[in-house]
């Protein structure tokens, strides 16, 4: 022992000695249920809540719209395109596929800061628990005490290259047409083992995507998404 | 359903920390609870972990693995670990050192592995999840709210300790 070097390799040998002990020391995973209390699962709540949130605010980055679309079509199967929504400063398609449905946005790019949108109504109870935003886009969690309840609102830029995904088996047959102050959104209600049900809409003159994502019923959903003003935020 | 912005992701990958959370949440329970033995404050550490498992979600691969399992196993620890700190009056910047984490049986190589079991958890820790895991030091710098350099630092005393730990049990004497 005394003229052993510690180098990586050693190093690394007697780390995954000592994680096989410690594993093997500890009881399986599926063997340690317990009765967690009620305040932690409602922190856990919001916790499972934020990791959606994270894990799309890591997303957001900027694509070449046609390389994508070269790589969806050879590894997909595409089924069918609704074009009818050009406009010269801000288009989109909807691509359907088997097991989702991709928005893609074309436009002029916009800069500056990113308006900042609130919703004016929301059901009683509810207050915001979480927000992220950077220069692109914008989102907010509400929720409301001792519930599972969830609102999601969220708005982004549409420029040049940027997408939205809904993934969800036979994700068509869950959307219906419905209109948001007169303007057309897709209503996507909650599939199998889900209980989140999506609103999308899109502002053409202000070049912005906004989505809201709750539980609660279709009627509630679309009143919020109604209630959405943009404000002036003082800095 | 849910809505990614700009999102090509698959079903697995999406449901990932769902899947930690149900396949690892009595686990890191009971782990917290064997270092706090205070329900309360171990329901604590299991929360306080899974807000870190959150920003390095992309890190894992595989929910169901050892290593996964592992790296659960350690930031539980370290949160449970943390939450004594907090809450003890002794002010000394080696305080950790004295503190073991969970118990972990000799691997038996009567060698480095054995050493290795026996360092203060904060030392063990930061060689699993480097040499086992294969986190550099700003991965886990980020993991486990440190500074880089501290993270360096650390990790440089962990084999000092090590190395310690190895010539004393060459010579107990």
């Amino acid at each position: 022992m005394r003229s052993m070097t510690l180098t990586d390799e050693v190093l690394s040998k007697a780390a995954q000695s000592v994680r096989s002990a410690m594993l093997n020391s500890l009881p399986n995973p599926l063997d340690c249920e317990n009765e967690f209390s009620d305040e932690f699962q409602s922190k856990m709540e919001q916790v499972r809540l934020k990791a959606k949130f994270v894990y799309k605010k890591q997303r957001v980055t900027r694509h070449i719209a046609s390389v994508f679309l070269a790589l969806i079509i050879t590894s997909s199967v595409w089924l069918t395109i609704d074009a009818d929504a050009r406009e010269i400063v801000f288009s989109w398609i909807r691509e359907v596929y088997e097991s989702s449905i991709i928005y893609r946005f074309w436009g002029q790019d916009e800069t500056g800061v990113l308006p900042h949108y609130d919703p004016t109504w929301l059901p009683e109870g509810f207050e915001q628990v979480y927000e992220y935003a950077d220069e692109m886009s914008h989102g907010r969690l509400y929720q409301k005490q001792n519930s599972q309840s969830g609102i999601v609102i969220e708005y982004y830029r549409a420029n040049e290259g940027t997408h939205t995904e809904l993934i969800a088996k036979n994700v068509e047959s869950l959307r219906e047409e419905v209109t948001v102050n007169g303007i057309k959104a897709d209503f996507y209600r909650a599939d199998e083992g889900s209980n989140t049900n999506n609103l999308i809409w899109m502002d053409r003159r202000n070049t912005m995507v906004f989505m809201v994502n709750s539980d609660l019923d279709k009627s509630v959903i679309i009143r919020i998404a109604e209630s959405l003003k943009q404000v002036v935020v003082e800095k | 359903m849910l809505i990614y912005l700009q999102a090509i992701e698959s079903e697995e990958e999406r449901s990932k920390f769902e899947q930690l959370y149900f396949q690892y949440r009595g686990l890191m329970y009971h782990v917290a609870m064997r270092i706090l033995n205070n329900p309360h404050s171990a329901e604590d550490a299991v929360h306080q972990a899974f807000l870190s498992i959150i920003e390095n979600l992309k890190k894992i691969s595989e929910v169901k693995c050892p290593k996964t399992r592992s790296y659960i196993v350690i930031i539980v620890e370290r949160k449970a670990i943390d939450i004594i700190r907090a809450n003890s009056k002794i002010v000394d910047i080696d305080f950790e050192d004295t503190i073991a984490g969970i118990p972990i049986p000799l691997p038996g190589d009567s060698g480095v592995a054995d050493a290795m079991a026996v360092l203060p958890a904060r030392y063990r820790e930061i060689l699993l999840l480097h040499y086992d895991n294969g986190f550099n030091t700003k991965e886990i710098a980020k993991m486990l709210s440190m500074k880089r350099g501290s993270v360096q630092k650390l990790l440089w005393r962990a084999k000092d300790s090590l190395r310690k730990q190895i010539e004393k049990e060459d010579d107990p004497n």
